[in-house]
C-alpha cells in the first residue's frame, strides 16, 4: 500500500514564505512546538537552537520585506546531524568525549545552507561518532521511529531523519558511511540522498571513514533534494534535473535474487511495487551483475574500522574511557589488521567497482530494496525470515556499495509494510549522475502516488 | 556564544544522560567476536585474486583498474 504524504514539502514551505502567504517566523514556530510536544519521547535533538533560530527567522523576514531574497531555502528551518562544526554551538558528535564543545568554525555545508537564508533549529542525535547503524546512543538517548516509538530510528543519521518524518525540521543534513543516511530514511518514511563522492564538502564534520564518508540531506519529497543541493553543490545542474531523466528513456538495473533475495515479505512487495510502477512510467528492466554482500562487508568493514581508529587513535590513547563501549571496541577492533590487509582492501574495492561499472553497462539506474526489513525493536539482533541475525548486518546490507564506489543512491518511501511500519526502495547512479537519479526517483515517487 | 544559551533553554531536550537507557545493550562483551570477525574478513580478502589491481584510490585518482 501506499500512503500520501501529509507534510508541506521544503519547495511548498519556500513558495510560501516567499509569496507572503506564511513567514519564516510562523514555519519556526510551527516546528519549534513539533519539538516541544514530541522530542521528549523521541531523542531526535541533542541541541535544540530555539533562540537563534527565532531571531534569524525574523532577520530573514526582515530580508524577504526589503527585497532580499536568498534563494529556494530562505526562511526554511533544517537540522544538522550532530557531527557537523558549528561556531557557537556545541557539536558532540552523540559522544561523551566532546559533550558540550563548542568548535570555533562552522562546517562548509552548514555555512552554505545558512548563507542561502535557512535556519538552523537544532543539531540530532546520532549513534555515537556515528558507528552504528541503530542510533542507540547511551547518553543522549535511543532515538525512537516516529511511527512506532517501540521501534528503532536507525542511523547513524536518526536523528536528522525523525526530525524530518515527525515535523520537527523541514530538512536535515546527514552523513553516510554504510547508509547512515538512507537507512534512516527508510526506517522513519523520508527520502535520504547520498550524492557521488566529492559533490558535498565535508569539511568542519567529525569524521568516521575519509574514503567513505559522505554528506546529503534527508527531506520530505525528491522533488526537495534539487533546492538543497544547489546551494551545497552550486556547479551541478540540479535545476535541470527533471530533463536529464526521463523515465521512459532509461533501463533499470536488477541485481540478481542472491543479492535482493532474504527480505521481509512487506519489503518484498515494495520492491515489486517500485519496479512496476517504473515500468509503467517506460522504463526498461535489465538483470545485472552486483557485487556479493558479504564480500562487501568485508572490504566495508576493514577499511571503515581501519580509518575510524586512525581518526580517533590519539583520543583512544588519551581518553578511551570517554568512549562507550560499543564504540571502543568498534574502534580498537581494527589494531588486529596490518596497512597491508587496509591496502588489499582497497584493492578488492576495485573489484567491486568493476563489478557496478559492468552492471551500468546495461542499465542506468540499479534498484533494489533500501534495507530488507522494516524499522525492529531495540537491541543486537533481529528476527528475519525465520533466523535471528545481527543488526547492523542486517540494516546495512544493501547500501554499501554505493559508499565504496563514491556513486550517488537515493532512498524512496514506497508505502507501509508489517505493523504498518515504513518500508522504502533505493536507486543507485552512475557516479557523477546524481542529478538523473533525483529526476528517476522523481517519476517512480509520482508513479507511486506518494 | 548562542549553543550553551539554547541547550538550557531548550526545555523539550533532556540534558545529557537523562534519557532512559535501560534498552540499551552492553556490546562489550562482544569486543572478541568483532576482532574475530574482522581477522576472517581480511583473511577472506587475502585469499581473493586481485590479479594486478590498484587500489581503489588510484583507480579514482584517474588510474586504470
Amino acid at each position: 500500500m501506499t500512503v500520501r504524504r501529509t507534510q508541506p514539502t521544503l519547495t511548498e514551505l519556500a513558495d510560501a514564505i516567499r509569496s507572503g502567504r506564511t513567514s519564516s517566523v510562523e514555519v519556526v514556530e510551527e516546528a519549534l512546538d513539533q519539538i516541544r510536544q514530541k522530542d521528549s519521547s523521541l531523542h531526535a535533538f541533542i541541541t535544540c537552537t530555539a533562540d537563534s533560530a527565532r531571531q534569524r527567522a525574523s532577520e530573514v523576514d526582515r530580508e524577504l520585506s526589503e527585497g532580499r531574497y536568498r534563494g529556494p531555502l530562505h526562511g526554511v528551518p533544517f537540522s544538522v546531524k550532530d557531527v557537523f562544526m558549528t561556531e557557537g554551538v556545541p557539536t558532540t558528535a552523540g559522544s561523551r568525549l566532546l559533550a558540550g564543545r563548542i568548535f570555533d568554525r562552522t562546517a562548509r555545508c552548514v555555512t552554505q545552507l545558512l548563507d542561502a537564508g535557512a535556519v538552523l533549529i537544532g543539531k540530532t542525535n546520532t549513534h555515537e561518532f556515528h558507528a552504528g547503524a541503530t542510533n542507540e546512543n547511551e547518553l543522549f538517548g535511543q532515538c525512537r521511529n516516529p511511527a512506532r516509538s517501540d521501534r528503532i530510528s536507525g542511523g547513524s543519521s536518526g536523528g536528522s531523519a525523525v526530525s524530518v518524518a515527525a515535523g520537527m525540521a523541514v530538512f536535515s543534513l546527514g552523513a553516510d558511511t554504510g547508509g547512515s543516511i538512507r537507512i534512516p530514511s527508510a526506517l522513519c518514511g523520508v527520502v535520504g540522498f547520498k550524492p557521488s563522492f566529492g559533490r558535498v564538502s565535508p569539511q568542519g564534520m567529525i569524521t568516521e571513514s575519509w574514503s567513505c564518508d559522505h554528506v546529503g540531506p534527508i527531506v520530505r519529497s525528491v522533488s526537495d533534494c534539487a533546492p538543497v543541493m544547489s546551494v551545497l553543490d552550486p556547479a551541478g545542474s540540479w535545476s535541470r534535473a527533471d530533463e536529464m531523466g526521463r523515465a521512459d528513456r532509461i533501463t533499470i538495473g536488477i541485481p540478481p535474487d542472491a543479492v535482493l533475495g532474504d527480505v521481509t515479505p512487506g519489503v518484498a512487495a515494495a520492491f515489486h511495487r517500485a519496479l512496476a510502477a517504473l515500468q509503467q512510467a517506460g522504463a526498461t528492466l535489465a538483470s545485472v551483475p552486483w557485487p556479493e554482500a558479504e564480500l562487501v562487508s568485508d572490504v566495508l568493514q576493514v577499511i571503515i574500522w581501519s580509518e575510524a581508529a586512525e581518526y580517533h587513535r590519539e583520543g583512544l590513547e588519551s581518553s578511551g574511557n570517554q568512549y562507550s563501549a560499543e564504540v571502543r571496541r568498534k574502534f580498537t577492533a581494527a589494531s588486529v589488521l596490518s596497512c597491508v590487509d587496509y591496502v588489499h582492501a582497497q584493492r578488492v574495492r576495485t573489484q567491486i567497482a568493476m563489478t557496478v561499472a559492468e552492471a551500468h553497462k546495461s542499465a542506468d539506474i540499479i534498484l533494489m530494496p533500501t534495507v530488507p526489513s522494516e524499522a525492529p525493536t531495540p537491541g543486537r539482533s533481529i528476527l528475519l525470515n525465520g533466523s535471528v541475525r545481527e543488526i547492523e548486518r542486517v540494516l546495512a546490507r544493501l547500501t554499501p556499495v554505493a559508499n565504496l564506489v563514491g556513486a550517488p543512491a537515493l532512498a524512496v518511501p514506497c508505502g507501509l509494510g508489517a505493523d504498518q511500519l515504513p518500508v522504502s526502495v533505493m536507486l543507485q547512479g552512475k557516479r557523477g549522475q546524481d542529478e538523473i537519479l533525483l529526476a528517476v526517483g522523481s517519476r517512480l515517487e509520482d508513479a507511486l502516488e506518494l | 556564544m548562542d549553543g550553551e544559551r539554547d541547550t538550557k533553554s531548550a526545555s523539550p531536550v533532556a540534558a545529557a544522560g537523562e534519557h532512559d537507557t535501560a534498552s540499551i545493550t552492553d556490546p562489550a562483551r562482544d569486543t572478541e567476536d568483532l576482532t574475530a570477525q574482522l581477522k576472517e574478513a581480511a583473511a577472506r580478502l587475502r585469499a581473493r585474486d586481485v590479479g594486478d589491481l590498484a587500489p581503489y584510490f588510484a583507480m579514482t585518482a584517474g588510474q586504470e583498474p
